[in-house]
C-alpha cells in the first residue's frame, strides 16, 4: 500500500507552471498588424477651400472629380495632366444634363481613394455612364503646415471588369509652390516589404502556422503595394494605415485556401517601420506634420477654366454696381462661380470699392456705357464717349484694361461696332429680370434652358436677380455647368463683332 | 488431540483465506492501478523539462525540440474506455518505450500530443488528419478545411483547427508525425498558435 501511495503521490505531482510565462507571439508581427481601412481622417480635409471641379461626359464614358488650388500652378498642372490623359483617345464635347443630376457635388470625394475599384466605376458619384469608361476621383489625405496631400485615382473598365486602377498622391507645398509625388517618399524596396508583411499578416489571419519566409513578390504583386504607398495616410504620431487593393496572391496563401484577396487589405505600420521605408524627402515633409495647416489661397474667378473640357456658361450682370452687388459677390464666392459684370459709368461713382472687389474676386468687368443710351441712335463720337469713357473709368480703378462692352438694350449695328472697335457682348438667354417675375421664374428662365456656351443676362440692380443667384448657380452646376467669366468662356480670345454665345 | 487437529486447519484456513483475499485485493488493486492511473503516473515520473536546445525523441528517431520550460513526458494511450470506470491504459510506458510525447506548455495550459504514425505521404496525411479530427470533433460533424503549408524546416504540414484545438500532420521526409494541441480548460487556443507553430518547426 505504501508503494502504491508513493506511486500515486509521485504520479500526481507535476512540476509547477513557470510563473510569468506567456505564449510567444508571431515573430513576423513586429511593427505591423492588419487593420480596418482608415479613411475617416481624410473626410474633414476635403473642405479646406480647394477649387472643386467635376466633369461628366456620357458620350465619352468619362467622369472626373478633382480639385485645384488657387495659385498652385504646378499642382494644378499635374492634376490637369491626369484628367486629360484618358481624353487623348476620346472624342469629347462638353455635355449638360437634366436638372437633378447631382453634379453640383464637386471636388474630391472622401473615402473614394479607398473604395473598391469597381465601386469607383459603378457609383454615380464617380463613375462614367453605364459604369463603362473612365472614372477619376480624388481624396485629400493630408493637410499640415503649408502642405496638402491629394490622392488622384483613375479607374478604367466596366462594371465587374476593372482594366486599370492608378493612384497618385501629390503633396503640394502651397507656400513654396513645389509639388512632390508621394512615390518619391518611399525607398525602392519599400513596396516589396509592405507586400511581404501584408502577406505574413494574411497568412496568420488565414490560420497559417508556418514560419517559412514569404517568397518574394512578382512585379505585378509589387505594383499592388506600390499603389498602396501612393495613398498612405500617416497620422500625427507617425503611424499609418496602408491599404492594398484586392488581388494579393502568394503560394503561401494558396495552401491556406486564399487564392487571391477579393477586397482591399489594410495594415497599420508603426512609426519606426514607416520611417525605415521612407526617403529623406519624406522625412523633410514629416518635419511639418505637427504644424497646424496654414490654409489655402481663396478661390478666384480668374483661375483658368478650359471650356473645351468643362461645360461652360457665362452668367452676366448688367447696370451695376448697385446696392446688391456685394451680396452677389459673396454668393459667387461661395458657389465658386465666375461671372461678368457690365457696369454703367454713372453707377461707378461712389461705388469704386465694389468695382475693386469685383475685380479682386477675378470676375470680368465690361463697359455698359456711361449713361445707358441706345448706341445706334447717338452717333459714333457719342458711342465712343459712352463706351470708352466707362471703360477708362473702370480701368482707372482696377488697373486692368476693359476689352469688351455690352450695348444697352442690345442695340448695336455695324456703325457702333466700327466706332467702338471692341467685341459687343450680347446674350443668348434673356431672363427679363427687369420685369420682376420673381425668383422662381428667374431660376426657370435660366437653369433648365441653358446650353453649353450660353450667355445669360441678369441685372444686379434687381434684388430678386441677386437673391436668386445662389439657386441659379447651384442649378447650373447641378446640370454639370461651370459658370465662368466671358474671358474664360472664349479661352481668353473673345471674337470681334457681335457675340451672343460661344 | 484429534479435535484440536481438526479445528486448527479450520482457523488457519480462515486466516489463509483472509490473507489470500487481501493479497488478491492488493493484486487486483495493483493491476488495476497499473492499467489505469499507473501508466500516467509512470509517464509523469519520467517527465522532463525542455532546455530548448536538446531534442527529445518522439519515437523511431523522430525528434522534437520544444522551447525552454516545456514539460515533456511519454504519451500514454488509452486501451479501453468503460463508462463510470477509469480508462484502461497501455502499460508500455513501464517498459521504457513509448510511441509519442505529451507536451505541456510552461504555464501548463496547453497540452500537445505528438505521435509518430509511420510512413506516408499526402493522401495518408490528409486521411490521418481527418480521422483524428473526427475523433475529436465528432464523427458526423463537418470538418474544417485542411490547410497545407511548407514549414521553415522544409517539411510539409497539413493542419485543420477550430477554436479549441489544432490538429496537424507533418511529413517528416516520408514519416508522418501527428500533432494534437488542445486546451483542456476549454478556452480558445488562439493565443497558443505561435507556440504550436514553433513546435511544428522543430519536428525532425
Amino acid at each position: 500500500m505504501g508503494v502504491l501511495a508513493l506511486a500515486l503521490l509521485a504520479g500526481c505531482s507535476e512540476p509547477p507552471a513557470v510563473e510569468g510565462w506567456t505564449p510567444p507571439g508571431w515573430h513576423d508581427h513586429a511593427g505591423v498588424r492588419l487593420a480596418a481601412s482608415d479613411t475617416d481622417t481624410a473626410a474633414a480635409l476635403n473642405d479646406l477651400g480647394f477649387i472643386r471641379m467635376r466633369i461628366r461626359n456620357d458620350a465619352a464614358g468619362y467622369q472626373a472629380r478633382y480639385v485645384q488650388i488657387a495659385g498652385a500652378g504646378e499642382f494644378n498642372k499635374r492634376v490637369d495632366a491626369m484628367i486629360r490623359a484618358p481624353l487623348a483617345q476620346l472624342s469629347f464635347t462638353p455635355e449638360a444634363f437634366p436638372s437633378g443630376s447631382g453634379l453640383a457635388d464637386r471636388g474630391c470625394l472622401p473615402g473614394s481613394a479607398g473604395w473598391d475599384a469597381d465601386r469607383v466605376l459603378t457609383d454615380p458619384a464617380t463613375g462614367p455612364a453605364n459604369a463603362t469608361g473612365t472614372a477619376i476621383t480624388c481624396e485629400v489625405i493630408a493637410a499640415f503646415g503649408s502642405i496638402v496631400g491629394v490622392t488622384m485615382r483613375t479607374v478604367t473598365g466596366t462594371a465587374g471588369t476593372v482594366t486599370a486602377d492608378q493612384k497618385t498622391t501629390l503633396y503640394a507645398d502651397v507656400a513654396g509652390g513645389t509639388v512632390t509625388d508621394a512615390a518619391a517618399f518611399w525607398k525602392p524596396d519599400a513596396a516589396s516589404d509592405v507586400w511581404t508583411r501584408t502577406v505574413e499578416q494574411l497568412r496568420r489571419q488565414a490560420g497559417g502556422l508556418s514560419s517559412a519566409p514569404i517568397a518574394p513578390p512578382s512585379d505585378e504583386q509589387t505594383a499592388l503595394a506600390a499603389q498602396a504607398l501612393a495613398d498612405v495616410r500617416e497620422r500625427d504620431d507617425g503611424t499609418a494605415t496602408i491599404t492594398l487593393p484586392p488581388g494579393i496572391a502568394s503560394p503561401e496563401l494558396a495552401g491556406l485556401g486564399l487564392d487571391q484577396t477579393t477586397a482591399a487589405t489594410s495594415i497599420e505600420a508603426d512609426s519606426d517601420l514607416l520611417a525605415g521605408w521612407q526617403t529623406d524627402a519624406a522625412a523633410a515633409l514629416e518635419n511639418q506634420r505637427n504644424t497646424p495647416f496654414a490654409g489655402l489661397p481663396a478661390w478666384n474667378a480668374s483661375l483658368p477654366v478650359d471650356c473645351s473640357l468643362h461645360t461652360c456658361v457665362a452668367v452676366t450682370y448688367d447696370d451695376g454696381p448697385g446696392p446688391y452687388t456685394k451680396d452677389l459677390l459673396k454668393t459667387l464666392l461661395a458657389a465658386q462661380a465666375g461671372a461678368t459684370f457690365f457696369m454703367q459709368g454713372k453707377n461707378i461713382t461712389g461705388n469704386t470699392d465694389i468695382v475693386r472687389a469685383v475685380a479682386a474676386d477675378g470676375h470680368d468687368i465690361g463697359s455698359h456705357t456711361m449713361t445707358h443710351p441706345d448706341l445706334t441712335k447717338v452717333g459714333p463720337d457719342k458711342d465712343r464717349a459712352e463706351v470708352v469713357g466707362c471703360a477708362d473709368l473702370i480701368a482707372g480703378i482696377t488697373g486692368e484694361p476693359v476689352t469688351f462692352f455690352r450695348p444697352p438694350y442690345g442695340a448695336v449695328n455695324d456703325a457702333v461696332l466700327a466706332a467702338i472697335g471692341k467685341p459687343a457682348i450680347l446674350w443668348s438667354i434673356d431672363t427679363n429680370d427687369w420685369q420682376g417675375p420673381g425668383r422662381a421664374a428667374l431660376i426657370q428662365r435660366s437653369v433648365p434652358v441653358s446650353k453649353p456656351g450660353d450667355i445669360i443676362l441678369f441685372h444686379d440692380t434687381h434684388r430678386d436677380s441677386v437673391t436668386a443667384a445662389s439657386d441659379v448657380m447651384a442649378g447650373l452646376q447641378d446640370r454639370g455647368f461651370t459658370p465662368v467669366t466671358l474671358t474664360q468662356l472664349f479661352g481668353g480670345k473673345i471674337p470681334p463683332g457681335k457675340v451672343t454665345r460661344r | 488431540m484429534s479435535t484440536g487437529r481438526r479445528k486448527s486447519p479450520r482457523r488457519l484456513s480462515r486466516a489463509g483465506r483472509l490473507i489470500r483475499t487481501v493479497v488478491l485485493v492488493l493484486i487486483a488493486t495493483g493491476v488495476g492501478y497499473a492499467v489505469t492511473l499507473g501508466p500516467l503516473h509512470a509517464a509523469r515520473a519520467k517527465a522532463e523539462i525542455s532546455d530548448g536546445i536538446q531534442a527529445i525523441e518522439i519515437a523511431d528517431g523522430v525528434t522534437i525540440t520544444p522551447a525552454q520550460h516545456w514539460l515533456a513526458e511519454p504519451l500514454v494511450h488509452d486501451l479501453l474506455r468503460i463508462p463510470v470506470l477509469p480508462d484502461l491504459r497501455s502499460p508500455r510506458v513501464y517498459l521504457g518505450g513509448h510511441a509519442g510525447l505529451l507536451l505541456r506548455s510552461p504555464d501548463r495550459v496547453l497540452a500537445v500530443e505528438i505521435e509518430s504514425s509511420g510512413p506516408g505521404a499526402e493522401p495518408e496525411a490528409e486521411a490521418l488528419l481527418r480521422q483524428k479530427a473526427s475523433a475529436i470533433i465528432g464523427a458526423g460533424a463537418e470538418l474544417p478545411a485542411v490547410r497545407t503549408e511548407t514549414l521553415a524546416s522544409g517539411h510539409t504540414v497539413w493542419h485543420l483547427d477550430d477554436v479549441f484545438a489544432v490538429l496537424a500532420v507533418v511529413d517528416r521526409g516520408g514519416t508522418l508525425v501527428t500533432v494534437t494541441a488542445e486546451r483542456p480548460d476549454g478556452e480558445s487556443i488562439e493565443a497558443y498558435r505561435p507556440a504550436i507553430g514553433q513546435l511544428l518547426e522543430t519536428v525532425h
